[in-house]
């Protein structure tokens, strides 16, 4: 059985683990409950009939006060860079790991995922930053964790992608 | 040499980590477990098979072998059994070597702080224009940034807002300007206007404020920092609407303000505004002192500021409607008891005047009988003849007082107005001096329900206090009879009118009162006696007066109808 490991990384609070247990476990919870070192879950996805394990690594957020150990990426077949899309400010330090994890890693499939869609009125991120990004063969996917908007697409998009699919 | 390693590991899992969740593997380079040990079962792991794979007991190891590195560490690692661990993997020769522990202990230590670090960011983050607002006002340096009439952000701004005040603040020069924002009521208070824009007003511009503000200054240079009311005051609108106003001086952040509220509250309603204030206050206070804190914090506080400025913003409404409710209620009650007061004035007096008019009529019934006697006795006598006509006029005035006292049995019958008018107008001819002109207009001959002779008294009365007033300068006397339809029924309306001096407006609610007069030789009974007589008719009076133009007294009957005759 093919089995690949995921990470995801962005900012803290930008809903990672409510990403993944809405995917995973198809749960969420308005409580926000940070999350020290790595959280590690796994599940299994069809793609186009080939059942692939998911190892999905869910990393503590990126901020002044914890950085990103680059070991963790070791072994990754694709990464989730999320950004929150009611702060603007979370978008820039998406695209800053991804510029850190590719230095590293090489280039690897990725997804841009924009998280909180359903908090349109608060959203910072607006269309054409969003435009620009995909003009740059990034895919950029507004998400919602709590309403599950696009949550299990983007995840077995990314497994495709990483299959070769 | 590998079982050699194994067995040191195995050993000091055993005997110096004994009571660890500690594990250890060691595995060939494509991961499959060669040996084991530790407590696995402590770790939550299944024990590995013959030739089970690391990766499927530690899942985060999947993607990493072949392991490129020599060393590789990781910590806080939550494995989909809900187990923390830490991990080291050696890579040697032929072998991985790797040891798993739990870490779930360092990690419940380490959340917490920094969960605390990640919402603290966020709200950094997120209110920012809060906190600005925040610090403006609790740093109070940085007044100056703030402009006169300018409202003060955030919490104050909000709280005032919500209290319904004036806020004056004092510059350095000692003069006031609007600090927060202008209340609905701002009109209400002199110098709005120039509050409004924001200039700074001397302190003599608050006249109306007495010597508050001069005791507030002498607090303030004290460097007394309590909080002191000016008691209530009333002040009158350009509308001439009384309003009910109280004043607070308090210095807050080396600010000297002044709460003007108006609509002040009873001490009950008061103090649960300021139970909220402080409240409000006291946790605002420690929020700030908090600092960093205050970050965490913020999100609640602002919540809570706009709870309470609900709060405060409904009680505040509660109270206004409760307060002119009970001001309308107290003006009524006053009214009532003023009327009440009136009557029973009336009444006294006329039970006393009844009283007394009684012993007296006995007494006059025993002097005019043995003046007429001796009369009779002695023949013509020019002195009891003088004796017996001042007791006739006594009498009359007994029977008057009497009348007032609605003492006397007089029957109603029913009386030609116009009639009594003539014979009024008649007599009045013939008395009257030169100078006073008189013109009669009598439209109607319904008839009224009353007394003759008392009717004949209200108009002679009337009459005569209208020529009376026309004595000195001479004038005009109209009398008038017309008929009028009052709600929907028959009226008499019989208007005497003079063109003398006028009544002088602080008399005027007083001329109906008994002994009321303003001439020298009057008995005061009049107008009250008339009054007295047409009320008993079912009428009323009304008086029209002008200053230097003359008197209009209107004297209201209902009609009584012929084919009525239920009516007697
Ligand atoms: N409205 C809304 N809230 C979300 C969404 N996703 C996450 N949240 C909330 O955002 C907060 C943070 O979510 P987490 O999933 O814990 O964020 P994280 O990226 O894992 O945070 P760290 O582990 O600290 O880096 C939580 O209060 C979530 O309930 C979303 O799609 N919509
Ligand atoms: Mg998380």
């Amino acid at each position: 059985m093919t089995k690949k490991k995921i990470c995801l990384l962005g900012a803290f609070a930008v809903g990672k683990t409510s990403l993944v247990q809405q995917y995973v476990n198809s749960i969420f919870s308005d409580k926000y409950h940070t999350t020290v070192g790595v959280k590690i879950e796994k599940t299994s996805v069809d793609v186009d009939g080939e059942a692939v394990d998911l190892i999905i690594w869910d990393l503590h957020g990126e901020d002044d006060f914890q950085h990103v150990r680059l070991s963790y990426l070791k072994g990754s077949a694709g990464l989730i860079f999320v950004a929150d899309g009611t702060r603007h400010s979370t978008l820039a330090t998406a695209l800053n790991l991804r510029q850190i994890a590719e230095s590293s890693m090489g280039s690897l499939p990725f997804m841009l995922l924009v998280n909180k869609a359903d908090l349109a009125d608060q959203w910072e991120i607006d269309d054409e930053v969003m435009e620009d990004l995909r003009g740059q063969g990034i895919s950029v996917i507004p998400t919602s964790a709590k309403t599950g908007q696009s949550v299990e697409w983007a995840f077995e998009e990314l497994a495709r992608k990483m299959v070769g699919k | 040499m590998t079982t050699g390693y194994a067995r040191i590991l195995d050993t000091l899992c055993r005997k110096t980590f004994k009571d660890s969740a500690i594990a250890w593997f060691i595995t060939d380079l494509q991961g499959t477990i060669r040996y084991w040990g530790g407590s696995l079962s402590r770790l939550n792991l299944p024990e590995p098979g013959s030739d089970t794979q690391i990766c499927d007991l530690l899942v985060f190891l999947e993607g990493m072998i072949p392991v490129a590195d020599d060393e590789l560490e990781f910590s806080f690692i939550e494995l989909p059994s809900g187990v923390c661990v830490d991990a080291c993997i050696y890579r040697q020769e032929s072998s991985l070597d790797i040891i798993i522990w739990d870490s779930s202990r360092k990690q419940s230590h380490l959340r917490p702080t920094l969960q605390v670090v990640n919402e603290m960011s966020l709200l950094i983050e997120k209110k920012e224009k809060l906190l600005a607002d925040l610090d403006a006002v609790s740093v109070s340096d940085t007044k100056t940034d703030m402009k006169n009439g300018q409202a003060p952000p955030g919490f104050l701004g909000e709280f005032f807002a919500a209290l319904n005040v004036a806020v004056l603040e004092m510059d350095d020069q000692g003069r006031f300007f609007l600090f927060s924002q202008p209340p609905p009521w701002l009109d209400s208070l002199p110098q709005a206007e120039r509050l409004r824009s924001g200039s700074p007003l001397e302190e003599d511009c608050f006249s109306f404020l007495g010597n508050f503000i001069q005791e507030a200054k002498t607090r303030w240079d004290q460097g007394q920092k309590q909080t002191f009311g000016s008691g209530l005051w009333i002040e009158e609108d350009h509308r001439g609407e009384e309003l009910l106003f109280e004043a607070s001086a308090l210095a807050v952040q080396g600010r000297r303000l002044l709460i003007i509220s108006k609509d002040a509250c009873l001490p009950d309603e008061k103090q649960a505004i300021i139970q909220k204030g402080r409240d409000l206050a006291l946790h605002y206070d420690n929020e700030r002192k908090s600092g960093r804190q205050l970050r965490s914090l913020n999100d609640i506080l602002e919540i809570r500021v706009r709870e309470r400025t609900r709060e405060l913003e409904s009680v505040n409404q509660q109270l206004s409607i409760e307060l002119r409710e009970r001001k309308r209620a107290e003006t009524e009650r006053t009214q009532a008891l003023e009327q009440l007061r009136q009557s029973q004035k009336m009444e006294a007096i006329g039970t006393l005047a009844g009283g007394v008019a009684h012993d007296f009529n006995n007494i006059l019934s025993g002097i005019i009988g043995y003046t007429e006697l001796s009369i009779v006795e002695s023949g013509e006598n020019e002195k009891l003849d003088k004796i017996l006509g001042a007791a006739y006029r006594a009498r009359n005035l007994v029977q008057q007082i009497l009348t007032f006292s609605h003492q006397d049995a007089r029957e109603r019958e029913p009386v030609m107005l116009s009639r009594v008018v003539n014979e009024v107008v008649g007599l009045a001819m013939a008395s009257l001096p030169a100078d006073v002109g008189i013109d009669s207009d009598l439209n109607s001959n319904a008839y009224i329900l009353a007394d003759s002779t008392q009717i004949h008294q209200v108009v002679m009365n009337l009459c005569t206090n209208a020529w009376q007033a026309m004595a000195e300068n001479g004038g005009m006397l109209s009398v008038g009879l017309q008929e009028r339809e009052l709600d929907e029924k028959r009226h008499l309306l019989l208007t005497i009118k003079d063109t003398g001096p006028g009544i002088p407006a602080d008399l005027m609610d007083r001329i109906f009162d008994p002994y009321f007069t303003t001439k020298e030789e009057g008995n005061g009974l009049g107008l009250s006696v008339v009054q007295g007589i047409v009320r008993k008719s079912d009428g009323y009076i009304e008086v029209d007066t002008a200053q230097g133009k003359g008197t209009e007294f209107r004297v209201i009957f209902p009609v009584w109808d012929l084919r009525n005759q239920s009516k007697l």
